[in-house]
């Protein structure tokens, strides 16, 4: 939380892309992007009555307008922005559980079933990354050729592996993957896991909901990010296509940011993907 | 609600419904499951539930505790598996275990009770992955490989066995070649000018490849074969 580093100013691209998968119809995932702010929204929707994409465009939505409002036109806000983002998230909670409230009265249904979303957020401001996760969706860094995943699930079976219950091996034969432990919009409080690195030239973020990770598997997510990374909208719709050919049983969303430094001819030609931050 | 059905030679001698968190068996008349029988120790298995995972644990019996044949000591039940202890067969069945790990939509359930301080370990669902991955690449008939032609008499071979290669210079011209369930497709990566397939630009769009496809990349020819 004392990063202050300014090194180099950054600057990032970004390329995204969500699919409903082969198996179900509906996209229930929810992704948002704002350049300007450096800022990436995942959320996995969850929930009878086809509230999960309800729940999952709540989430990206709040949020996105909640850290525009904060964060739009103030380069330098010195304040303390895991605390900033977090208070942004349970704001979000709060009017995520409150419509499922309403939804819930309104089908009359006493065995109210709850909406929620999953969710993963990075914020890259000052060569720093704000990291915030709730539920199973994802974080990885891809830094010096290697994969490293940066979030740690909300998820029963993580639990299992945690107490020592499962190996990672018999978690293979699980059927307590997607049951997740947290949630946006489930109870009135959310506990929301928060971090934060500093971002370095050459540094390649994905966030990503379960129908990647449990698609496809860490080797061949490395193997794809370090192949193809000079084409980043080609790097996302190849994980989505790989994820499809092992299955696509849920709905695949992948959002990536490429740091690199701000002063490359290539990101000065091109200016239109290329914004810049910690100047 | 998972069930177990226990049978001794050939016969039915019990159901029992997994209703509770905890299951015992064993010899001991304070058992869940009490199986007077010899060769079964005082208490001898457990089926802890959590979740919608039913998991075996043998307790350090005497004679050991066999599923579909294997001796185990944790195991997680499947849909149909059978345990042997001794010469009683029980056999598990859930309809929410079949076909191995669940995808159920995303549900919600309460944190177990036993939360405790989670040290952050390795988490496990890549071998889940591996399972899929390894399930499309048997699917496919016959693995593609790349002949190099380098201008020296010598020419390398390489097989296309991961998910996907790239071929070409990084920076100037750069393709891949993706191994497909329905085939392999060559894609343009990066560089102003794509590769060449058989004489003709490949384009932005993936192509697909057939036998004896000639593919020029970078400053090298290649040979497109199936094995």
């Amino acid at each position: 939380m004392t990063n202050t580093s300014s090194g180099t100013p950054l600057s990032l691209e970004i390329a995204a892309k969500t699919d409903p998968g082969i198996l179900r119809n509906l996209n229930e995932d929810s992704i948002a992007t704002v350049n300007d702010l450096g800022l990436l929204v995942l959320a996995d929707g969850m929930g009878g009555y086809q509230s999960g994409d309800v729940a999952s465009s709540l989430t990206t939505q709040i949020i996105v307008e909640g850290l525009t409002a904060e964060l739009q036109g103030k380069p330098n806000n010195g304040s303390d922005l895991a605390a900033l983002v977090e208070n942004v998230i349970k704001k979000a909670n709060e009017t995520i559980y409150l419509e499922g409230q309403q939804r819930a009265q309104r089908v009359h249904n006493s065995q109210s079933q709850a909406m929620g979303s999953t969710l993963a957020l990075l914020l890259f401001r000052n060569s720093q990354a704000t990291m915030a996760h709730v539920g199973d969706s994802r974080i990885y860094r891809l830094r010096d050729k290697r994969l490293e995943l940066m979030t740690h699930d909300h998820s029963l079976l993580q639990e299992q592996i945690d107490q020592g219950i499962l190996n990672s091996e018999a978690a293979a034969r699980s059927h307590n993957r997607h049951l997740v432990t947290r949630g946006l919009g489930l109870h009135a409080e959310v506990e929301v896991t928060l971090d934060e690195c500093e971002a370095l030239p050459g540094d390649i973020y994905l966030v990503c909901s379960d129908g990647l990770n449990d698609m496809v598997d860490n080797a061949d997510i490395e193997l794809v990010l370090n192949s193809l990374q000079a084409n980043l909208p080609l790097t996302a719709s190849q994980l989505v296509m790989i994820a499809n050919d092992n299955g696509g049983d849920d709905n695949i969303s992948v959002i990536l940011a490429k740091v690199r430094p701000h002063t490359t001819p290539d990101a000065k030609k091109n200016g239109l993907f290329a914004w810049l931050f910690g100047r | 609600m998972a069930k177990l059905i226990v049978s001794q030679n050939g016969e039915i001698t019990g159901n029992h419904f997994l209703d509770a968190s905890s299951f015992t068996i064993g010899s001991g008349p304070d058992n869940d499951l009490c199986l007077n029988v010899q060769g079964v120790s005082r208490l001898h298995a457990r089926i802890t539930s959590v979740g919608n995972d039913d998991i075996l644990d043998d307790l350090g019996s005497t004679n050991g505790t066999l599923v579909n044949g294997q001796s185990v000591t944790r195991h997680i039940l499947q849909n149909d598996d059978v345990i042997e202890i001794a010469d009683v067969q029980i056999r598990y069945r859930n309809h929410k275990a079949i076909d191995g790990p669940s995808f159920d939509r995303t549900m919600i359930i309460q944190a177990s009770a036993m939360e405790g301080d989670a040290s952050a370990q390795p988490v496990g669902a890549y071998a889940l992955a591996t399972a899929k991955n390894e399930r499309r690449l048997r699917a496919g008939a016959r693995i593609g490989l790349v002949r190099v032609f380098n201008g020296s008499p010598s020419s390398k071979e390489i097989e296309l066995s991961r998910v996907l290669h790239t071929f070409g210079i990084p920076g100037k011209q750069l393709a891949v070649i993706n191994a497909r369930p329905h085939g392999y497709f060559i894609t343009h990566v990066e560089g102003k000018k794509p590769a060449r397939l058989n004489g003709k630009s490949i384009g932005l769009q993936p192509q697909p490849l057939t036998p004896n496809d000639v593919i020029e990349v970078g400053d090298e020819k290649l040979l497109f074969l199936l094995k």
